[in-house]
């Protein structure tokens, strides 16, 4: 054990000032064999866990502390001797972060990332804190005169903190601060890890300040030696002053807390006095078992139920269960009940299903193979809730009320620098201007995009020889994944016994109402503390609205209250699975992307299990891992071994019989055809074949999180494949093997989250198959949600034969509702106010409730009996919704512009007075079809008239193009052209740089297919346009892929300049358009495409 | 998205110089040229029009040598000015709008042709009415009704101006300046010295005039009205003054000869065309000729020399002592507060800084015992140090290695500012840090 302890540190959680990791920061500490590192980044423990991971893996002590920030400016480091002063030091940061200063005259909330303390406030909460006073650089008498009183108040040990500042007089201020009479600590208050990590301090300082580099001056520091620096090093600066060095020990002897300590107790409120959590939890789930099995509980389920239950008592998570059962029970209880569904590892337990957390038969399915929790791995509980995306507030805010504040909260998302912004803050620090940094910015695809890859740097056409430039790239890369600033967690909660504020810091989020604690879901996992997440899902509204209009249009009733849930859509339905085969599946949950669509036909789901599958197939996990051709492969064979009636059998390679049974694997991977696809089979691979423990799966498992940790997953890797082989299995199996569960990464798809996702995609096809009318007005009335655009969405409905009637004042309500159709089973469905951009709901209802006393026959009639404003009506004529006043699209326009913007005054209404200016001139010019498709398109996102690209059929004609629904009658491998606007950008990380496009004209649909080469040579087209022709060749997937086909292009041409002419705009047809006319793209015809990345 | 694009930053105010320089250009077609930013002039050639052979020759002609110096330009001559706008901006090319039925003629026009507000011209387009020929079809009450801007400009007003039934005034250029001092000849000057001659009556009158206002002439013009029609000026830019004998001087040394008088000149102003205030000077009581301010020294040598190469120094915030300051033009507006800065610098610094040879010192930090500087051996006795500076790494120049300074005292006393440069241990390990002198304290 060296000297000396660095305990001035500060990471980047101290945003825009620390420069390093802190998990650098431990390392570097351990390599550079410092006693301990004490992390203390200002006014925030945001960064100790990760500190604390790195330490237990290094084996470093690591002392927790905090840089206390008061609002005169001051600043004293603080280190937690125990659990107990721990506490206090939560407490205080929290106060600091919720709460006005005790006799403040400033009583304004305090903001997100705001903090407010007082010396005072902390020598309130000071006991059991070592606390070290930060020496200035000037410590001149004020100075000291402070640092005697602080240390007669401060309730625990004070000292003072000096670190040499190379100005060239450090020794005789270190000899004047010694004599200062309060104990002397040495540090070198570390910013960063190592000296080549100044260039980054620079330019985080310029950021914090606003600054570029060439004007920041002596904001920067004139030197690199704020780093972490070794024992020696130390000594020799604090020559003389040797007990300076050892006090660092002293306080790290003193200071034995560690976030080990934390004990994490679940809350007891749903627990019903007298009763303990465990036989609570029994009686909740024999009570849910009779509800649920009216019949009697069959023998199997009462087995399992059983070993559930004993499981759960040993592991004592009864208080879990209980916690997430009282909020999906408060939910389903409301007078209107919010439809929800659990999820995750834990969720697709009978006792889930019993408690009504799940809705799917967890018996019938027989899908589970590592079904709950597993008790070698020491996992908390993990259970996410979604509930209807609309209304997910009220559960949160019932979270709130429960628990009160100081003990609920929700967890915290670290925003971390990305690409994009991170060229955007370096640059402006760099003093690139502006288009050169966006330019450089746009290169990056969605703001996900992980890197600036030089091809698109030399794509932006700037000079790469540019030494700021390749400066501003270099520092940009090093400051991606940095944190940048705390946010708040959609939805995951931590629920405590005790106050949560005594455990972490929690502070005001920027919504009033909302505070949320400052560790995110890592950290917590990390921890072992248990979270509960509240989310929100689209679809669950969506079908929400479903079940409620069969209900109120078909008179379907279920049995809560004549409502139905999930648990009664009527399992197994055969034209369901076919409709899915067709790829019929547009609106349908999940499997309604492009590269689910293309995967339907191949994988031909005919019962529930082959929807787990699907759901779990298309993504990056499997296709990296090369999972998805032998599964389908395996699938074809079965189909054709059943087809000849023979029976169908897959050899697992076994181990040798001395090791084990030689069906290990079959009770693994039988169920998927031999192919891992789920997170939970590659674990158990890991732990039955190649005998891993708890321990080191769970290793396995956040190496296949976090891809990150390169070294880590080789050494994983030779310990498998070793054990495989040592019991008896064929290395190359064994190595393949390990293969296959690399290639889950970071996005292996757990195999519960699958079964409940797979459910709603079962629910929501079932709706779509057997009532699209319904379907359709559920979705729209849910937007926006899903892959696709309601113009979509309301195309494919129409395709099934159901009437889309338009927006209308005479007939429509805000939702979209359905409509009687002359002696038809399935009703038409009505557009609702809502679909028109920028319409109010209380509008909505204001005409649907004046409607009620008679139709109207005027927009006068309508402005005062609905008592709308000239904004609503602009919006109604704009969106062609006055057809049932006999008023045409541009009249409306007309007659609505006609009134004044200001209220209406009641005194007109009384007098009968017009407000408008009476009827339409007749010279009013009439519109085009043309016109009126496009000005649908502006008010409502579609046209029930007709499509844009059928005004342009001529020209694309004219260009040799085909419509899209004509390509079934192209024969593979032909060249086509075809046009279209764009529906849809991918470009999936999995697909090695292919960009994959739909384009849709007035006849259909087409899936593009985008090479890398032809993407870096027209990426501005490929990007930008709204409206493409392209020229490519027609592919069509073999006989068991299925029917699915697509273009492979060849070159594209930009035609987004012609959409511009569909609504008449005429300045193209003038020689020489103005200088200043707008780009067809600023004014909008058709919405943006929806890019996904 | 265009690899190989050229781009440079917009410089709006750069742009709006130019367009005003144009402006006066055009003068030579008509005396009445109006401004229309960002891009735009209205020239009234009603009057002079037939000069040049009539308007499509005019037009010809300025569209001609516009092109020739470089300038694109879409020009359209037109009853007013609503229609030349709409015209040049619409028509094919160089248009000609002659008669009375503007209206018939435009009628084809887009709206944005009527020079709307962002707002009105969404409007129209929300009603549909794309073309002007729609608006004219409407009545005019319901129009003004509906397209009008925030302030109260209805499209209607447009309408009218374009076809002339309202009037529009153009704000031409070169409105009178407040200070400018004038006068006629009857016999046109056609020399230097009759100008020159002239040139004291004016310079007094202006004084008079500023001295008047409390101000002093930071820009002075003087300009003559050639008899052939043409203006020659020459300006001045200095402190600012409002010392007639002053701006002789300066008119003198800038050489009144470069006035290019031609066949002579009817008429000379002079204007302040910039001004600031400048206090009444207290009368000097003393009987010694008073000394040249330092001021005035500035103003005369930048009217000789050109503003821009008399410098001062003036202190830069950077570490680097070399670079602590920096040179700008004295007429230049003053940098905002200097930047604070409290550590010990010699009172003379060596640029560039003489190495020296220095001896038995501790590695990594430590001050030389003794030390070699223009051959003569120095004992060290007393040394402060390091302070410690490294590169401006964003600059990519030298230094590229830290510095340790150190503040010395030989036995003589004196002190000296050396330093090394290179650290022991990670920073450039194949190059020995080398020592050197920077700098002298008193």
């Amino acid at each position: 054990m060296s000297g000396y302890a660095e305990l001035g540190a500060l990471s980047n959680f101290s945003f825009l000032e620390g420069a390093s990791h802190p998990a650098q920061m431990v390392a570097q500490a351990h390599s550079l064999g410092l006693a301990a590192i004490g992390i203390a980044d200002r006014n925030t423990l945001a960064g100790v866990v990760r500190a604390h991971v790195a330490a237990k893996e290094h084996k470093l002590r690591l002392l927790i502390g905090c840089r206390l920030g008061f609002t005169d400016g001051t600043e004293l480091i603080v280190f937690p001797r125990d659990r107990a002063a721990y506490g206090r030091l939560c407490r205080l940061l929290s106060q600091g972060k919720t709460e006005a200063l005790p006799g403040a005259t400033d009583t304004r909330r305090i903001a997100k990332a705001e903090t407010r303390l007082s010396f005072e406030q902390a020598c309130a909460l000071g006991e059991g804190l070592v606390a070290m006073v930060p020496a200035p650089d000037e410590p001149g008498a004020a100075f000291a005169e402070r640092l005697a009183a602080w240390q007669r108040a401060w309730p625990d040990r004070l000292y003072l903190a000096a670190a040499p500042l190379w100005r060239g007089d450090d020794r005789a201020r270190l000899n004047r601060l010694a004599r200062l009479g309060v104990p002397m600590v040495a540090t070198n208050a570390a910013r960063y890890h190592h000296p080549d990590q100044r260039r980054l301090q620079d330019v985080l300082t310029c950021i914090r300040h606003g600054v570029t580099i060439d004007t920041a001056g002596y904001l920067v520091e004139a030197n690199a030696e704020r780093y972490l620096k070794p024992a020696d090093e130390m000594a020799r600066l604090f020559k003389g002053h040797e007990d300076a060095l050892a006090r660092t020990l002293d306080i790290v002897a003193a200071c034995t807390f560690s976030l080990n300590e934390l004990r994490y107790e679940y809350p007891d409120e749903p627990v019903p006095a007298g009763w303990t959590p465990g036989r609570h939890l029994v009686a909740l789930t024999y009570k849910g078992a009779r509800e649920r099995w009216p019949d009697g509980i069959p023998a199997k389920v009462l087995t399992i139920l059983k070993t559930e239950l004993r499981m759960i008592r040993k592991l004592r998570y009864a208080p879990y269960f209980i916690t997430v059962h009282d909020i999906v029970r408060w939910a389903r209880t409301r007078p209107d009940p919010i439809l929800c569904q659990g999820r995750g590892s834990s969720a697709n337990s009978i006792v889930c299903y019993c408690l009504f957390i799940t809705a799917l038969d967890p018996m019938m399915q027989d899908v589970l193979i590592e079904r709950f929790i597993s008790e070698e791995r020491q996992e908390p509980p993990d259970i996410d809730v979604d509930f209807e995306h609309e209304r997910r507030e009220e559960v949160m805010q019932y979270v709130f009320g429960r628990y009160g504040r100081d003990r609920a909260a929700i967890v915290a998302t670290v925003i971390h620098y990305r690409p994009r912004s991170a060229i955007r803050d370096v640059g402006k620090a760099l003093g690139l201007t502006e288009d050169v940094t966006s330019r450089l910015a746009g290169t990056v695809w969605g703001s996900f995009g992980t890197e600036i890859a030089e091809g698109h740097v030399d794509q932006t056409g700037i000079d790469r020889a540019d030494p700021r430039l390749l400066l501003a790239l270099e520092l940009t890369h090093q400051l991606t994944q940095f944190p940048r600033h705390l946010s708040q967690h959609v939805g995951g909660f931590v629920l405590t016994k005790g106050p949560l504020i005594e455990t972490v810091p929690v502070g005001n989020g920027a919504m009033a109402d909302r505070t949320f604690i400052e560790w995110d879901k890592d950290d917590i996992d990390a921890l072992g503390i248990m979270k509960v997440d509240v989310l929100a899902l689209g679809m669950l509204t969506a079908l929400k609205r479903g079940f409620d209009m069969l209900r109120d249009t078909y008179g379907i009733r279920g049995p809560a209250n004549g409502r139905i849930e999930l648990a009664q859509v009527p399992a197994e339905r055969r034209r369901v699975y076919t409709m899915l085969q067709r790829a019929d599946s547009l609106g349908v949950f999940q499997v309604e992307s492009r590269a689910q669509m293309a995967m339907l036909p191949r994988l031909r789901p005919r019962e529930f299990y082959d929807l787990v599958v699907q759901v779990a197939i298309v993504r990056p996990g499997p296709i990296q891992g090369n999972m998805v051709h032998p599964y389908l492969r395996n699938r074809l064979l079965r189909r054709q071994a059943e087809a000849r009636g023979q029976p169908f059998r897959i050899e697992f390679p076994a181990p040798d019989p001395v090791h084990g049974s030689p069906d290990e694997l079959r009770n693994i991977l039988g169920k998927t055809l031999g192919v891992p696809l789920f997170q939970e089979q590659a674990m158990r691979i890991a732990m039955d074949a190649a005998q891993f423990s708890g321990a080191e799966a769970n290793q396995l498992r956040r190496a296949m999180a976090t891809f990150r940790h390169v070294g880590t997953i080789g050494t994983l890797e030779r310990r498998m494949v070793d054990r495989m082989v040592a019991r008896g299995y064929p290395p190359e199996f064994a190595e393949n093997c390990f293969g296959q569960i690399k290639g889950f990464g970071e996005y292996g798809f757990p195999e519960s989250h699958a079964a409940s996702f797979a459910h709603l995609v079962y629910a929501s096809s079932w709706l779509k198959c057997d009532w699209p009318d319904v379907f359709c007005a559920a979705l729209l009335n849910s937007q926006p949600m899903g892959f696709y655009a309601p113009a979509q969405i309301v195309r494919d409905t129409r395709e099934h034969g159901i009437e889309v009637r338009p927006v209308d004042v005479a007939a429509s309500d805000w939702d979209c509702t359905l409509e009687r159709r002359g002696g038809r089973r399935r009703r038409a469905v009505r557009l609702g106010l809502r679909m028109i951009s920028g319409f109010r709901r209380v509008w909505a209802d204001a005409i649907a409730e004046a409607r009620r006393a008679g139709p109207f026959v005027s927009m006068d009639d309508l402005r005062r009996r609905a008592r709308l404003p000239a904004g609503a009506l602009d919006r109604l004529a704009g969106a062609d919704a006055l057809g049932g006043l006999q008023l045409g699209r541009r009249q409306a326009q007309w007659v609505a512009k006609g009134i004044p913007k200001l209220a209406a005054m009641p005194l007109f209404d009384f007098a009968g007075l017009d407000e408008g200016d009476g009827a339409p001139p007749v010279a009013l010019p009439r519109l085009s079809a043309s016109e009126e498709v496009v000005g649908d398109y502006q008010a409502i996102r579609l046209s029930l008239k007709g499509h844009p690209l059928a005004f342009l059929r001529d020209r694309l004609a004219a260009a040799d193009a085909v419509p899209c629904g004509d390509l079934a009658g192209v024969r593979d491998g032909r060249k086509v052209t075809l046009g279209g606007v764009v529906l849809v950008r991918q470009r999936p990380g999995t697909a090695k740089g292919v960009v994959f496009l739909t384009i849709e004209d007035e006849t259909g649909t087409a899936n593009l297919v985008v090479w890398r080469t032809l993407f870096e040579a027209q990426r501005a087209v490929v990007m930008g346009a709204r409206l493409v022709l392209v020229h490519g060749r027609i592919q069509r997937g073999s006989a068991d892929d299925g029917s699915v086909t697509h273009i492979v292009a060849d070159r594209f041409e930009d035609w987004t300049p012609l959409l511009g002419q569909l609504d008449g705009r005429i300045e193209d047809e003038m020689a020489g358009t103005p200088s200043r006319a707008r780009h067809p793209r600023n004014v909008r015809v058709i919405p943006a495409s929806r890019d996904f990345h | 998205m265009v690899p190989g694009l050229a781009s440079r930053p917009a410089d709006r105010a750069a742009d709006a110089d130019a367009l005003a320089a144009l402006a006066r250009w055009c003068l030579r077609w008509s005396p009445t040229v109006a401004v229309d930013p960002p891009d735009g002039l209205f020239l009234d050639v009603g009057g002079s029009a037939h000069l040049f052979g009539g308007a499509d020759r005019l037009l010809a002609d300025i569209v001609g040598r516009l092109g020739r110096a470089g300038i694109a330009v879409r020009a359209a001559i037109a009853p007013t000015p609503g229609a030349a706008w709409a015209a040049a901006r619409f028509a094919p090319g160089p248009a000609t709008v002659v008669g009375d039925d503007i209206a018939s003629m435009l009628a084809r026009y887009p709206v944005a042709a009527l020079r709307l507000a962002p707002e009105v011209a969404a409007a129209a387009r929300a009603m549909s009415l794309r073309r002007i020929g729609d608006l004219l079809a409407l009545p005019r009450a319901g129009l003004a009704r509906r397209l009008r801007d925030g302030d109260g400009l209805s499209v209607v007003v447009r309408l009218d101006q374009l076809l002339g039934h309202a009037p529009e005034a153009l704000a031409a250029i070169e409105p009178p300046l407040a200070h400018v001092a004038g006068r006629r000849f009857a016999e046109p000057l056609t020399d230097t010295p009759q100008l020159a001659a002239a040139l004291p009556g004016l310079l007094d009158t202006l004084a008079g005039q500023l001295a008047w206002h409390g101000l002093g002439a930071v820009r002075l013009r003087l300009a003559g009205y050639r008899i052939d029609g043409d203006v020659t000026a020459i300006e001045l830019r200095l402190g600012a003054s409002r010392d007639p004998a002053l701006w002789a001087r300066l008119f003198d040394s800038r050489g009144l000869e470069h006035l290019d008088l031609g066949f002579g000149i009817d008429a000379l102003a002079l204007a302040a065309v910039e001004t600031a205030s400048l206090a009444e000077a207290a009368p000097v009581l003393s009987a010694d000729p008073p000394r040249e301010a330092l001021p005035e020294l500035l103003d005369r040598i930048g009217a000789r020399l050109g503003p821009e190469v008399v410098l001062t120094a003036a202190p830069r915030a950077s570490w680097l002592p070399e670079r602590a300051d920096a040179w700008r033009p004295v007429l230049a507006a003053a940098p905002h507060a200097p930047p604070v800065f409290d550590r010990a610098r010699p009172l003379l610094l060596l640029d560039p800084p003489e190495p020296v040879e220095a001896a038995l010192f501790e590695v990594p930090d430590g001050a030389p015992a003794h030390f070699r500087w223009r051959r003569i051996t120095r004992r060290i006795r007393r040394a402060e140090g390091p302070e410690r500076l490294s590169p401006e790494w964003w600059r990519g120049r030298r230094p590229r290695r830290t510095r340790d300074y150190y503040r010395v005292e030989d036995e003589s006393g004196a002190r000296f500012w050396l330093f090394r440069e290179g650290l022991y241990g990670w920073e450039d390990a194949d190059r020995a840090p080398t020592w050197w002198l920077h700098g002298l304290f008193a």
